[in-house]
């Protein structure tokens, strides 16, 4: 079997996964005990403006009637709009989307600038006390959960310290006094972009405490897989035989061992990135980040099953995508992968 | 060689020059600067309607509340003020109401107000809910405005029945008056799309102001769900004389209880609301934050199904109103931020009844009044409804299910919903409770108009098809005796409370619900800043103008203060010049570049 044959096998498995996604989303999210025209009709409604909210909705025809519609209505990009908010769940997503990308991103550097050396030392140092300082920390960031660490570092780098922002992606001052021009979405770049040095500093701050956060589980996670395959990389022969022709430990290390070490890594690293996404979600809404995860928390509480279903979707392609890239890259790149 | 005297006059005069300097820096009066940013940390985040006849949520008074105005404004002590109107009078029968408006009043787009404004105003406000049941036009109900050419400040209401106008014009949604340049953008729906947006649509398309009210201050940024920025509006009829007045009011939509609780304390916003009761006590003691908590318009219910069996038998909920722990409910819940109720009408609002009477938790009586009924209340299956996300309410509940359950072996069934499940499934719309409904509904209420008949006609008064009366009360004494004293409150006010008095007694004998508690207001503000009052009647509106912002801290003096010196580091650059000059001409290398020859 071809590369081109294992693409498309896995290309139509993955579109399966959607769909299956799609329809378990939008069936639960009917059955739940909860009338969206209510909600529509917002405040005080009268209950000539919820039948007028139901027929708008849709919601008086039959269950496999809106279930058409809505796969029609997908196929063509079209989301639904918030029953909520009252506007297009698609453009709510790209216009929020940047923000939790920007926190996942830096997250994710964060998780993979430090993991990986912390993974190599522990797998050098095995057993040493470096090793067992590593272990604990990693085993800490992957274990700890992240709402409460979130909230202990608001407390103590705000309120003990006050040396970082409490929540938000920009503070107060600049959104009035240097706001950032809209470009991409993403307040580092288009500050940067733009040559707005107080807003780019002003980012920073308010990215360090919800990346730190996030990163805690990536962290360890990539301190772990790393330090596992670099311990059975320098077991390995070639290793050996390296060391006694005499080449350096430093060379063997980062030039032998960490290339060969990181490959099966890759994946679950890879796949916490997809994870970091949804892991998000808890930290945008405990630091009030204005990100896709805010919008679903939201529409969750407000039972807004137009963004509800669009967010789920939308994550769930995230997550195939993802998933879908690293299987072929590590098929591209790891002659043992057979297809 | 150095010339000694110039060096020693040059070190005077730099010693005087910092001397100066640090005069200016420590000692000098500095000009009194006062804040000029107030920032609030509002919980309520949904923000959907920015249009003035359709909005009806306690979520956009609190903006609308600042950007645009009424007629009339319904002071904390119950006052009448007017705003718009200058005033008013109305004929003996109090069918003829006339309003004499304000003159010189623009709108945040340029445009005078006047009468034809007022009356286009109301009349889409009302048309809107007429034809698509949208927003609160129902207030303007038997209502006809009248303009005359001649007189463009004067406005007449002509009445079908007598009403309260002067608090009508004074309501919290459907009231507000708007710019008639908005109708150039077309009918009541592209109205409706150009004021909402959402940005950078409709209205946001262009430069600010983005509302287009006569309020102080002016809508000049909105991302919904994240922020919004109000500015203050230079052109306002009350003027910016007397100040000083806080010039840009910034909210930040942020709905987690703890950020907004680290938020006041850190002082990174001025105002807030909806914080854990037990921690107000901690906030108020602070040296940061004051926690002003007044009575409020809110009160919690819990009406009984008065269709179905068991609670169809006066005697039963009577029993079930004795066997309430409201002083418990009060002191566990509220932990001292209310009262129990007396009645339906809470204090402060026309209607309210100080001596009604109160039931108070009577074991003893409950099982003689179910023995009285023929029911033994052991096994007895109940099934009470209440709003899921309010934790309030649950805590309400499981206190019901506790003392019910122990107390007389009723064994309550307490059902946390969504809010339309649980409307939906006391029947809204329907002629009849379905059989599967609550038998008692938990909920809170609050009056859009300022009138105690904004809570009994709702909540008591029979309809034809359920929707707000969710205990199914059906009483034609009850319904003409509200009827007429709300027809006579402006009129003969007596007689009106006596009406109103006669009717309360009227549910506390029939006891068609649970009168909880009356709900305080608490919102947590800045300790320096004076001049905030919480009026109930527009809840959570913070009337930014009122407020007095405290001295601007400075960060740092030296900074704040660069200004005033820079004479004084230009005479000290002068001076190291000239001695750095002098140095140089002096030096031996100068000397030989130039064959010095002494």
């Amino acid at each position: 079997m071809g590369l081109l044959t294992y693409t498309s096998k896995r290309l139509i498995l993955s579109a399966i996964v959607i769909l299956g996604t799609i329809s378990i989303t939008f069936f639960l999210s009917r059955v739940v005990p909860s009338n969206p025209a209510v909600l529509w009709a917002g405040q005080h409604p009268t209950a000539e403006q919820v039948k007028k909210a139901s027929e708008m909705l849709g919601l008086d025809k039959p269950l496999h009637v809106q279930y058409f519609t809505y796969i029609t209505n997908l196929m063509r990009g079209d989301l639904g709009v918030s029953v909520r908010f009252k506007r297009s769940v698609l453009w709510d997503i790209l216009y929020r989307l940047p923000a939790t990308l920007e926190l996942v991103i830096a997250s994710f550097v964060i998780a993979l600038v430090l993991g990986i050396p912390l993974g190599v030392i522990s797998a050098v140092k095995e057993n040493k006390l470096v090793d067992h300082l590593t272990r604990t920390i990693s085993i800490a960031g992957a274990s700890v959960p992240v709402f409460w660490l979130g909230i202990v570092f608001k407390i103590i780098f705000f309120g003990t310290l006050g040396i970082l922002p409490l929540t938000g992606r920009l503070s107060i001052e600049t959104t009035l006094y240097n706001p950032i021009t809209r470009i991409t979405g993403f307040h580092l770049i288009d500050s940067l972009v733009t040559g707005n040095g107080p807003a780019l500093i002003d980012a920073l701050a308010h990215l360090v405490l919800p990346a730190v956060t996030l990163a805690a589980y990536p962290l360890g996670l990539c301190t772990r897989m790393v330090r596992a395959t670099m311990i059975e990389v320098l077991r390995e022969n070639y290793i050996r035989a390296a060391r006694a022709s005499g080449i350096s430990e430093r060379t063997i290390i980062f030039r032998y061992a960490l290339k060969n070490a990181i490959v099966p890594a890759f994946t679950a690293i890879g796949l916490s990135f997809a994870y970091s996404i949804t892991g998000a979600f808890l930290i945008e809404a405990i630091f009030d980040w204005k990100g896709l995860g805010w919008y679903l928390v939201y529409a969750l509480s407000a039972i807004d099953y137009p963004v509800i279903v669009g967010v789920t979707i939308f994550v769930c392609i995230f997550y195939v995508a993802i998933n879908l890239f690293l299987d072929i890259l590590q098929a591209v790149v790891d002659p043992r992968v057979k297809y | 060689m150095v010339n000694k005297t110039a060096v020693a006059i040059a070190v005077i005069v730099i010693i005087v020059v910092g001397a100066i300097a640090g005069y200016y820096l420590f000692m000098m009066p500095k000009p009194i600067e006062y804040e000029t940013l107030f920032t609030r940390a509002e919980p309520a985040v949904i923000v959907t309607d920015l249009d003035p006849s359709t909005q009806f949520s306690n979520e956009i008074v609190i903006i609308c509340g600042n950007m645009y105005e009424t007629l009339t404004w319904v002071e904390p002590d119950g006052d009448v003020v007017g705003v718009l109107a200058k005033d008013w009078s109305f004929s003996d029968d109090g069918l003829t109401w006339n309003f004499t408006l304000r003159q010189g009043v623009k709108f945040h787009d340029g445009t005078l107000m006047n009468s034809t404004a007022v009356k286009l105003s109301i009349d889409r406000t009302f048309r809107i809910f007429d034809t698509t049941g949208t927003g609160a036009g129902y207030i303007w109900y038997g209502v006809t405005i009248t303009t005359f050419d001649d007189d463009p400040y004067l406005v007449q209401f002509n009445l079908e029945w007598p009403m309260p106008l002067d608090r009508i014009v004074a309501a919290s949604y459907a009231a507000w008056v708007f710019s008639p340049k908005v109708f150039d953008v077309g009918d009541d729906d592209a109205i409706n799309e150009w004021l909402n947006g959402p940005p950078p649509g409709g209205i946001f398309a262009g430069d600010p102001p983005y509302d287009v009210g006569t309020g102080p201050y002016y809508l000049d940024e909105w991302d919904p769900g994240s922020h919004a920025i109000l500015k203050k509006f230079d052109d306002y009829w009350g003027g910016w004389e007397e100040g000083p007045y806080y010039e840009t009011i910034y909210t930040a939509y942020i709905e987690e209880v703890a950020t907004r609780k680290e938020g006041i304390l850190g002082e990174e916003y001025d105002f807030t609301y909806l914080l854990a009761k037990e921690d107000l006590a901690s906030i108020d003691a602070s040296p940061v934050a004051d926690v002003v908590d007044i009575p409020s318009f809110q009160n919690l219910l819990g009406l009984f199904n008065t269709k179905k069996w068991p609670t169809n038998i006066t005697l039963v909920r009577q029993a079930l109103a004795y066997a309430t722990p409201y002083q418990r409910i009060v002191d566990d819940v509220l932990v001292g931020y209310g009262v129990q109720a007396r009645g339906p009408i809470p204090t402060g609002l026309f209607g309210h009844i100080d001596d009604l009477f109160q039931y108070t938790q009577n074991i003893t009586k409950a099982q003689e009044l179910f023995a009285q009924a023929g029911i033994d209340p052991n096994g007895l299956d109940l099934l009470l409804t209440y709003h899921a996300p309010d934790p309030d309410e649950a805590k309400v509940a499981e206190i019901m299910k506790l003392e019910f359950e122990g107390k007389l072996g009723i064994d309550l069934e307490v059902r946390a919903m969504e809010w339309d499940a649980q409307w939906d499934l006391a029947g809204v719309g329907a002629a009849e409770p379905p059989t599967e409904a609550q038998h008692i509904f938990v909920f809170y209420w609050w009056p859009t108009i300022l009138s105690g008949y904004d809570f009994l006609f709702p909540m008591f008064h029979s309809e034809p098809e359920i929707f707000f009366n969710l205990c199914y009360y059906n009483n034609a004494t009850f319904d003409d005796l509200i009827d007429t004293a709300y027809s006579l409150e402006v009129t003969d006010p007596t007689t009106s409370l006596q009406k109103y008095e006669q009717a309360q007694e009227m549910l506390i004998d029939d006891c068609p619900s649970i009168f909880f508690y009356d709900l305080k207001n608490t919102h947590v503000i800045r300790e320096a800043i004076e001049g905030y009052v919480d009026n109930p009647a527009y809840p959570h509106v913070v009337l930014y103008r009122e407020l007095t912002p405290p001295v601007e801290e400075k960060t740092s003096s030296f900074m704040a203060d660069t200004d005033s010196l820079i004479p004084c580091f230009y005479l000290m650059i002068m001076m190291m010049t000239y001695l750095v000059k002098r140095r140089w001409d002096y030096s031996p290398t100068r000397r030989r570049d130039l064959s010095y020859q002494p």
